[in-house]
């Protein structure tokens, strides 16, 4: 099975993905943000409205600081 | 046996274990990520997460669950397609419009169906399945 780009990249950015997106739900693709929103389903109908297709969004819900100090 | 690796993510220099994970109900497959809790005994996403699978919620069984501040959340489980890399399998999974964390959760239940391996000298979770 050949890996995503998106599988390297999210945990190689997740720090700046938190300070900037924090607390929503955003959508990659390969090594991108590609649309942002506050439901999965949100990002995935921007994604489509840019030509994307459902299966090739992989979808993250960011915490904020806030909450990664209480997880972690 | 197949090992499945996942390198840790980082924040201010800690780990966090998160792997994306295949969804499905009866369409196509969705990709969410998730944290790997082994101090949660369900599986937990968001209901954010039922409603883009056009998953029912409240049809589901529902149990509660104790949370970190001692209060009770509830859970409604539904039997929903899992895939890990090319791994597909079905699982009861929870789904909570209370999951008051940042992340959606992959509990203890995932390793019924995988030895899970935190190494943290090489920064990765490692997933061996038993089948």
């Amino acid at each position: 099975m050949i890996m995503r780009k998106s599988q390297e990249w999210i945990p190689k950015n997740f720090e700046s993905l938190v300070l900037k997106y924090g607390g929503k739900y955003i959508g990659v693709v390969d090594e991108e943000v590609v649309s942002v929103g506050l439901t999965p389903r949100e990002v995935l109908e921007k994604a489509k409205r840019m030509g994307k297709e459902e299966e090739e969004v992989s979808l993250l819900k960011v915490p904020t600081e806030e909450e990664l100090t209480c997880v972690l | 046996m197949r090992l499945i690796e996942f390198k840790y993510a980082l924040h201010r220099q800690r780990d966090v274990p998160i792997i994306p994970v295949g969804l499905r109900t009866s369409g196509k497959w969705k990709e969410v990520w998730a944290y790997i809790d082994s101090g949660s005994f369900y599986t937990i996403f968001d209901d954010k997460v039922a409603e883009m699978l056009e998953i029912n919620l409240t049809a589901g069984e529902k149990v509660l669950a104790v949370v970190g501040d001692g209060s009770f959340i509830p859970i409604y489980l539904h039997r929903v397609g899992i895939r890990i890399e090319d791994d597909e399998f079905d699982m009861r999974i929870g789904f909570s419009p209370k999951l008051g964390v940042g992340f959606n959760l992959l509990g203890m239940d995932i390793f019924d169906r995988y030895r899970v391996t935190f190494d943290n000298r090489t920064k990765k979770v490692i997933f061996e399945s038993y089948e």
